[in-house]
């Protein structure tokens, strides 16, 4: 029921009017409308038109109105636990409705919102257009990626009503806990697994895409780096997301089955499930940000006028972070009881990983200097993204050195470093890169000043909600828990006030981007000036990008290319 | 925001309620002050790079913006920034990685002469298990001496979190970890329990006390469950009462009070009418305790677990003894507990396998004889005497006991009276309480030696 929703909805928005685009090639129709537009209600406009599309850009904007979707029930879950943790004793939810709801908000964000956000979206509509590509390697197969999620997310929606109960594992799903509660793990189990399928796909069309699909010319280093960093991105998901499959499938056959790998009643291992556990779900947190450090390297050079600083350490750190990323997943269990000597190795290679990110944000700070900056919208949320992730990413060192984790691990200073990383991260991310090819996909221009507005808002909501949790991270206050302490009641309280901000931050931008796309004024072809191939298509995007291979461009020299908005 | 992120660090040092640098006879490492410098070492790095960082960002942003520098420069790499930036960080992260690993091994590390206490986790409880076999469900230590917990679960993951000590370590069943402290001041600290381990996680608390050494010998003198029913007691120590009061309030689950005899209703799937009523009487108590339900209490969540595997009838019965008669009756079964002999350390001493290798008559198998073993010293790098304490924690975990590889395998499994029973054989196959110290017994020497240790304490004897 949702999904049919929910196409209607982007199906509407897909039509901001039915009148041709104004760009110069006025015989290309926007992809979003009918393809024969003589034809009334012809092929190409119906809802059958943009389920079973093939087409990666329909496929991407299905993608988007799923996960913004999604991101809102998430966010609703959010601002009310924060309601219930405002004062100590307070009794708005119960305890068991409190435990269910922290599992579906992080089910939701995590596997459904954050892991497909910007490569299931974005990724799908401008990678092959980066690339001079007019689709995908496998299109059939990614209109299946996409009905598979919808089947992942149908399925964990439906295990919130069925059963006996929402699950209340918390989305780590750690045995023996989740093996014995009576709550319906069982079908949120699967429909992981079914979500990672869809992640896997997408992945493979990727890696497949960039081989396969480049413009003669392309080399690699002429590879833009959001390319780069979906192509490092798929391989992790190639590569790891197999691992949570199995895992999850296990959980499934000991409770079913009562296998006996995990319960140590049986013969089994906990310790075993958090390896398994962990060597997808820590590389999972690079599925969430390289493509988010993809779009911050495409936006900062665009507004800078200047091309990107050490383009060559940019890749390369891409694929660094994702190998070495792969290496590290037991640093999440420093107070497991597992070997010392692992710590030691698991704490080193944390610390590996730390170089690559830094290198990254130097660079960008590098591409502003001497540059000739345009504080537009996209800009702001990428500088706002340098600023959170920097944060997040230096908390993470607290996280990574062993003697400082063992105070920290479980408690609200975790809670806060991921939200940190992931919402002022990837989520400011994806943000940017809504603001950056919004004209492009939409046709329409939205209001800056507003877009700004929002901006600091959200910003300042972030951090009042998030940064008094690694204050009572330090001081002890365990993370899950239904109450806490009195001396915790304060911060609390700050902390709740901040999610109020942020959501009318998130509320204004949102509205923002709607105005927008209904009533905005139209946008030119090239309104930031961009060097990407993507720029040099019509606005709106026509159904089909490009009639011949376009010729590789330098993606980050800005010579003879000016803003026209 | 630098200022901000020292100040938290420095708060939450003094949040923690501990003291900081108490100078210590002998080399003993201040754990909490070894981990707070490796936070303070972290946090200021951090701080002056994001200070750094966004400094830089707004300087750029404002002084090369497009009305103040219209032609971009073009340059777009730079070889010495660049290795400056691989260097630079790569050597403070090295720093930072060492720090914490420092403070880990200090962690880690627990004293020789610690005082072992075993802690026992369960939805939602602590049990603590002192040398002696005593039970309490806060954990009451001597201050200044070392503590090492030997921790387990009895259901699901769950963790023990002092963050006044900076300890935090995960109790998985199936599984002794280890962890150690050391409070230097009197108090109570916090025990919080960090692995979420269902609807009870955020009630799960305890505390340590820490005690003068007078005070923790008086507490160790009590009776623990002095003037209280036997069946009390038992629901104390097996969680139920943290989600069932007896004094008629709603909880998690529905109050114990009157509860006996009451007729309890239940939803069940599929049932006719999803309901189903039940008599709470001795069998109807022992349904709803001991098996594996899908159904559940109208009117609460489906989270009780199945006590079959966790407890025994006779366990059941004070417990269903006492919620039928309230605290009148049941002394007599508690009696029963409490008549442990050395036939049956005997008994359970062959039923274990100990004998194999440890024999009664002074003969040596593989292990020392256990004959006048006790209270002579032990072949433990630290050759502690073999004492009730020796015992416990050697069958808890013989290398770490021993101080060495050993062939003992550990026996956790073991309930604290089954301990007791086994020290009460050991004691009845005679000590020796004469012997001098600097002489070592045991299996790491010769036949004769050996024996010849068994002929004298038996000539003493």
């Amino acid at each position: 029921m949702d999904q049919t929703d929910q196409t209607d909805q982007t199906d509407q928005t897909g039509h901001p009017d039915q009148t041709p685009s104004t760009a110069a090639s006025g015989a290309s129709q926007p992809f979003f409308g009918p393809q024969n537009p003589g034809a009334t209600g012809g092929k190409g406009s119906g809802l059958a038109s943009w389920i079973f599309s093939t087409d990666h850009k329909r496929i991407g904007l299905l993608y988007l109105g799923l996960i913004g979707l999604m991101f809102t029930v998430a966010l609703v879950l959010g601002l009310i636990l924060r309601l219930k943790l405002m004062t100590p004793g307070s009794t708005l939810l119960t305890p068991q409705q409190y435990n269910a709801m922290f599992t579906l908000h992080g089910v939701i964000m995590v596997f459904m919102v954050v892991i497909p956000s910007i490569p299931a979206s974005f990724g799908n509509i401008f990678l092959p257009l980066q690339i001079g590509a007019n689709d995908v390697s496998f299109p059939r197969l990614n209109n299946f990626s996409w009905w598979l999620y919808v089947l992942g997310m149908t399925l964990a929606i439906t295990s919130i009503f069925t059963g006996a109960g929402a699950p209340d594992t918390g989305w780590t799903f750690y045995v023996p806990f989740s093996e014995r509660t009576t709550t319906n793990v069982s079908l949120a189990v699967i429909a992981v697994f079914i979500l990672g399928f869809s992640s896997i796909l997408t992945g493979l069309n990727f890696i497949t895409t960039v081989h396969r699909l480049r413009t003669p010319g392309m080399t690699w280093k002429k590879l833009p780096l959001f390319v780069w960093s979906l192509y490092a991105t798929g391989w992790i998901q190639v590569l790891a997301t197999p691992i949570l499959g199995i895992t999850a499938l296990l959980i499934f056959a000991e409770r079913v089955l009562h296998l006996g790998l995990f319960d140590p009643g049986l013969g089994g291992d906990p310790l075993l499930y958090q390896h398994l556990f962990w060597i997808y779900s820590h590389p999972a947190v690079y599925i969430m940000i390289l493509p988010a450090m993809g779009v911050i390297s495409e936006i900062i050079p665009v507004f800078a006028r200047k091309p990107i600083f050490g383009y060559n350490m940019i890749a390369f750190s891409s694929l660094a972070i994702a190998f070495a990323g792969s290496l590290v997943w037991a640093h999440h269990m420093f107070t497991s009881g597992m070997s010392d000597t692992a710590v030691l190795v698991f704490s080193f290679l944390t610390f590996v990983v730390a170089i690559p990110s830094a290198i990254k944000v130097f660079n960008w700070l590098s591409t502003l200097y001497k540059g000739s900056i345009s504080l537009d919208p996209p800009l702001l949320f990428s500088l706002g993204f340098i600023f959170m992730f920097s944060i997040g990413g230096l908390t993470g060192l607290v996280l990574g050195a062993a003697g400082t984790d063992i105070h920290v691990h479980d408690t609200y200073f975790v809670v806060a470093h991921f939200h940190y990383v992931i919402f002022g991260g990837t989520g400011l991310g994806m943000f940017a890169a809504m603001h950056y090819w919004f004209p492009k996909v939409f046709g329409r221009m939205y209001d800056h000043g507003r877009a700004a507005w929002a901006f600091w808002l959200i910003l300042l909501g972030m951090n009042v909600l998030y940064f008094p949790m690694f204050i009572m991270g330090l001081q002890g206050m365990p993370r899950r828990y239904y109450d806490y302490l009195p001396q915790y009641a304060p911060l609390q309280m700050l902390s709740t006030w901040g999610s109020w901000l942020l959501a009318v931050g998130l509320g204004l931008m949102f509205w923002n981007l709607y105005r927008g796309c209904r009533f905005g004024p139209r946008a030119t072809q090239n309104p930031w000036g961009g060097a990407t191939l993507e720029w040099t298509l019509p606005t709106p995007l026509p159904h089909e990008a490009f009639h011949h291979d376009p010729e590789a461009p330098e993606p980050y020299d800005y010579k003879g290319i000016n803003p026209d908005g | 925001m630098s200022a901000a992120v020292i100040s938290t660090a420095g708060q939450a040092v003094a949040a923690g309620g501990q003291v900081v640098a108490t100078a210590h006879p002998g080399n003993l490492v201040n754990v909490v002050a070894a981990v707070d410098n490796t936070f303070l070492l972290i946090f200021g790095i951090s701080a002056a790079l994001l200070v750094l960082i966004t400094a830089a960002m707004v300087y750029f942003v404002i002084r090369y913006s497009r009305k103040n520098n219209p032609v971009p420069a073009d340059f777009s790499n730079n070889l010495w920034a660049e290795v400056i930036w691989i260097v630079l960080p790569t050597l403070l992260v090295l720093g930072m990685f060492w720090s914490g690993w420092h403070s880990y091994r200090a962690l880690r590390d627990a004293p020789a002469d610690a005082l072992e206490i075993k802690v026992l986790a369960r939805m939602w409880a602590w049990d603590f298990e002192y040398p002696d076999g005593r039970h309490s469900g806060t954990l009451v230590v001597p201050m200044g001496m070392p503590v090492k917990l030997s921790l387990t679960s009895k259901d699901v993951i769950h963790g023990f979190f002092a963050p006044a000590f900076r300890l935090k370590i995960d109790t998985v069943p199936g599984m002794t970890s280890h962890g150690w402290f050391r409070a230097d001041k009197a108090g109570e600290y916090v025990i919080f329990c960090s692995v979420y381990c269902g609807v009870g996680h955020a009630k799960m608390l305890s505390a340590i006390k820490a005690v003068s050494q007078a005070d923790y010998d008086r507490f160790l003198a009590e009776k623990p469950t002095a003037g209280g029913h036997a069946g009390k007691a038992l629901l104390d120590a097996k969680g139920c009462l943290g989600c069932h009061s007896l004094d008629g309030t709603e909880s998690v689950g529905p109050t114990l009070k009157g509860v006996y005899g009451r007729m309890g209703v239940f939803v069940v799937p599929g049932a006719k009418g999803g309901e189903k009523r039940l008599k709470l009487d001795e069998a109807g108590l022992k349904a709803v305790i001991m098996e594996q339900r899908p159904w559940r209490v109208k009117g609460f969540e489906p989270v009780m677990p199945s006590y079959a595997d966790q407890m025994t009838p006779e366990e059941l019965a004070k417990i269903v003894g006492f919620l039928k008669n309230g605290d009148a009756s049941g002394q007599a079964a508690a009696t029963v507990e409490a008549a442990a002999t050395q036939e049956q350390g005997r008994a359970l001493a062959e039923a274990q396998g100990c004998l194999g290798c440890h024999s009664t008559d002074g003969g040596q198998i593989v292990g020392p004889s256990f004959k006048g073993l006790y209270g002579r010293p032990s072949t433990a790098k630290d050759k502690a005497p073999v004492d009730q304490a020796f015992v416990q924690a050697l069958l808890q975990d013989p290398a770490a006991r021993l101080g060495r590889a050993s062939t003992m395998p550990a026996y956790p499994d073991l309930t604290g009276a089954e301990r007791r029973k086994l020290v009460l054989f050991l004691k009845s196959l005679g000590s020796a309480p004469g012997i001098k110290s600097g002489k070592e017994p045991g299996m790491d020497h010769g036949m004769e030696h050996g024996a010849g240790h068994d002929a004298a304490a038996g000539a003493h004897q």
